[in-house]
């Protein structure tokens, strides 16, 4: 059987989806255990062919991911026409012999006319949210089928194409979106255009932001309770809209979203030349160097943290704070030392000075735009409508024999379920408490009938 | 307010110990009193840690799920409600002594072996600072208390299925477990409720991650093993469905889901480094 089966036939198979479901289990597991990111020592060449330390972008786990995409796909379409049809209309109704020999089934017997009883019990199943329908083969015998939870084979196809949602969602996101990030000083106007990853030529996108201020809000044990920035976005000229950033509380502008992402100091810097003059002026980040114009010197500098984080306002010399700064030529590293804030210190042959002034909070903003993310929130309420469905709609058949036998009625109530055995075994257990509530129920003689009947398994 | 605290814990403790021993005993018993009386005892340990989780947010001044050691505590009251709620539903004789016991050890670790200094109230951090905590965190709960107790219920499963296979059907403990059909579904009905709710958490916190981090899924640890474990329960509802796996194999995945979930709340925190290491 196997052997004629076409690759795609084989490919679109649960089968096949569970396996890549594994193998996906597995890599995600591999991925949590080895470190990513650049954290491995000397990089062997299976282990950058197979992108080891960045498991979860590698080419070979976006393709499994992808594939069990696809396989989810064919395998939904194919399986929805069995789906529609496995939920069309009325089934055949049963005899009593067959109901009797359902797995779940009870019988009992109750005073009354079949005729009225019957339509009484329709009333009561249709009351509790079945289906039904039912016929007369003959005077004083009325057959009943009833269906509860029809709905539910819609769950299983709502869930599956709610993947398909959640997948275009991605796709547009790494189609459409993009992502960078900037450390911005208090003061500093930027554009899109000045962050490296957004993909925006200079001068496309017609806003910019100006930080007007960032601060750090504590608790009473000084631990951070809040990080803020305050911005204003300009457009033509104008300030169109004044907000303040916030862990948990981004700022979105035309679907172009800022988070607050860290934070920093800044030092300024100023360059002296031979004569004294300012020759260039600005601001050294973390990590950054800074170029002296017209010779083949930079100098980067770094502050050790102060106690109580990166105030609101600019710290100068008289703060007597120290800073660590390096010479660097060519690129090379050539000196290092500490120093005060505002105190020059020379560079070089020329006797170029260079001076660190002051300190100035920075905010790190990280910018991104993701059209894609209102398609996943869809698929994902999709998702939760889809499982509920499934899940918890109880979907399962019943049928009832009735059988006037004198001024008693034989009631047989028997019912089948692919899904929740428990709950059909309850719902028979409910319905013919019901029955017995509403109807006058056999004396003795006959109630033992009836634990005849319910023994007769 | 945290004395309180501390003696609501200790009589939940104490309740749930006490209701362990009655389920130990009533294996000996031939009537269903001593039983019922152990679920009774079992609801009032249940309340009993409400009101330890009452306490703790009257002092924090917020909703005690922030910490490892407030979710600990309501991952026990999580367990405890759904063991209630099976009972009440299906009347599982002897269940309780496979549910009880893992929120017992849960319990007893926060007691015993927690350092003092991570079950002290700290003021939440900015990340934390959101609507979506509440829903995030009480999803992960009752969740987490669903997918305890069918894994309780796979256990039981497994037992009842040995002993018969050995036939060794004068055991009491043999004699004392439900049905191995009722084990089955009632397993099953469990990992539906347990995986419903997991989806929730898994979206709640991909929007909450999308407003604090900037994505909505960044292959952190914690992600990922949440990922894990959806995947496990996912493909077990869908053998399950598809090819019929029931008995025996479903309640060996069930297992191993149950395995996934510890491991990502506890493997992740302790050995494995990432953003979200609060809890």
């Amino acid at each position: 059987m196997s052997g004629d089966k076409s690759c795609l036939t084989k490919f679109r198979s649960m089968k096949t989806g569970l396996v890549l479901v594994l193998v996906i289990i597995l890599a995600s597991i591999a991925g949590t255990i080895i470190p990513q990111h650049g954290m491995h020592g000397s990089a062997g060449r299976w282990y950058s062919l197979l992108q080891l330390d960045d498991v979860f972008h590698s080419w070979w786990y976006v393709a499994l991911l992808i594939l069990a995409a696809l396989n989810l796909m064919a395998c939904s379409f194919y399986r929805l026409k069995t789906i529609v049809r496995r939920g069309e209309g009325p089934q055949p109704l049963l005899e009593s012999g067959h109901v009797a020999q359902l797995k779940e089934q009870a019988a009992l017997v109750i005073a009354g006319n079949c005729a009225e009883t019957g339509e009484r019990i329709v009333k009561l199943l249709v009351s509790r949210g079945y289906e039904t329908w039912s016929d007369r083969p003959e005077p004083g015998k009325w057959r009943i089928g009833a269906e509860h939870g029809r709905l539910h084979v819609w769950g299983s196809v709502i869930t599956h194409f709610s993947f398909l949602v959640i997948m275009l969602g991605v796709l547009a996101g790494a189609l459409f979106g993009f992502q960078g990030s900037i450390n911005a000083p208090v003061g500093a106007v930027f554009g899109l255009d000045n962050i490296p990853g957004t993909g925006a030529a200079p001068g496309t996108e017609g806003f910019e932001l100006r930080v007007e201020d960032f601060r750090i809000e504590r608790y009473a044990d000084s631990t951070p309770a809040g990080y803020f920035s305050r911005v204003s976005i300009i457009e033509d000229g104008y300030v169109q809209q004044a907000a303040t950033i916030g862990v948990n509380n981004p700022l979105n502008y035309h679907g172009v979203k800022f988070y607050q992402a860290s934070y920093g100091e800044a030092i300024e810097v100023i360059i002296g030349g031979p004569d004294g003059k300012i020759i260039s002026s600005g601001l050294i980040l973390p990590g950054q160097r800074f170029a002296i114009p017209g010779t083949e010197y930079s100098v980067a500098a770094n502050l050790p943290a102060s106690a109580a984080g990166p105030g609101s306002a600019p710290e100068t010399a008289s703060s007597g704070r120290q800073l660590a700064y390096a010479v660097f030529q060519g690129g090379q590293h050539v000196s290092m030392g500490e120093t005060g804030l505002a105190m020059p210190i020379s560079i070089g042959e020329e006797g170029n000075t260079v001076k660190f002034v002051q300190t100035l909070p920075y905010t790190g903003l990280l910018v991104k735009k993701d059209p894609g993310v209102p398609l996943i929130w869809l698929g994902s309420f999709f998702l939760l409508v889809g499982m509920g469905t499934s899940f918890f709609l109880r979907p399962h058949r019943l049928w009832l024999v009735l059988q006037q036998e004198g001024t008693w009625i034989e009631v047989a109530i028997g019912g089948a379920t692919g899904k929740n055995q428990l709950a059909l075994a309850e719902s028979i257990k409910t319905i013919s408490c019901e029955i017995k509530r509403v109807e006058v129920t056999a004396p003795r003689e006959l109630a033992d009938k009836e634990v005849l009947l319910n023994g007769n398994i | 307010m945290g004395t309180y605290e501390d003696l609501a814990f200790g009589a939940a403790f104490a309740a749930y110990t006490a209701a362990i021993l009655l389920n130990v005993w009533d294996l000996a018993a031939k009537r269903q009193a001593l039983s019922r009386f152990a679920n009774y005892i079992t609801a009032i340990g249940w309340l009993f840690n409400t009101l330890a989780l009452i306490f703790r947010s009257v002092t924090a001044g917020r909703i005690p799920l922030a910490n490892g050691y407030e979710f600990l505590v309501a991952f026990v009251w999580g367990i405890v409600l759904f063991y209630l709620w099976m009972q009440y539903k299906y009347r599982l004789r002897a269940a309780g002594l496979f549910v009880l016991p893992v929120a017992w050890v849960l319990l007893a670790y926060v007691a015993v072996e927690m350092p003092a200094d991570q079950k002290l109230i700290t003021p939440l951090m900015p990340a934390l600072k959101s609507n979506w905590l509440s829903v995030h965190v009480a999803t992960a709960i009752l969740s987490y208390g669903a997918l305890a107790v069918s894994f309780a219920l796979a256990v039981m499963y497994l037992i009842k299925e040995r002993y018969t296979k050995n036939q060794a059907t004068t055991s009491v403990l043999f004699q004392k477990l439900p049905g191995m059909e009722v084990l089955d579904e009632s397993c099953y009905r469990f990992i539906t409720v347990g995986f419903f709710l997991l989806s929730m958490v898994i979206i709640s916190g991909a929007i909450w991650a999308e407003q604090a981090w900037g994505a909505y899924w960044s292959w952190d640890p914690k992600e990922t093993w949440s990922l894990i474990t959806w995947l496990i329960y996912g493909a077990c509802l869908h053998v399950r469905q598809t090819y019929g796996w029931r008995g025996r194999r479903s309640s060996v995945i069930a297992v191993i889901g149950f395995a996934a979930v510890l491991f990502t709340f506890f493997g992740v925190n302790y050995w494995l480094v990432g953003l979200h290491s609060y809890a």
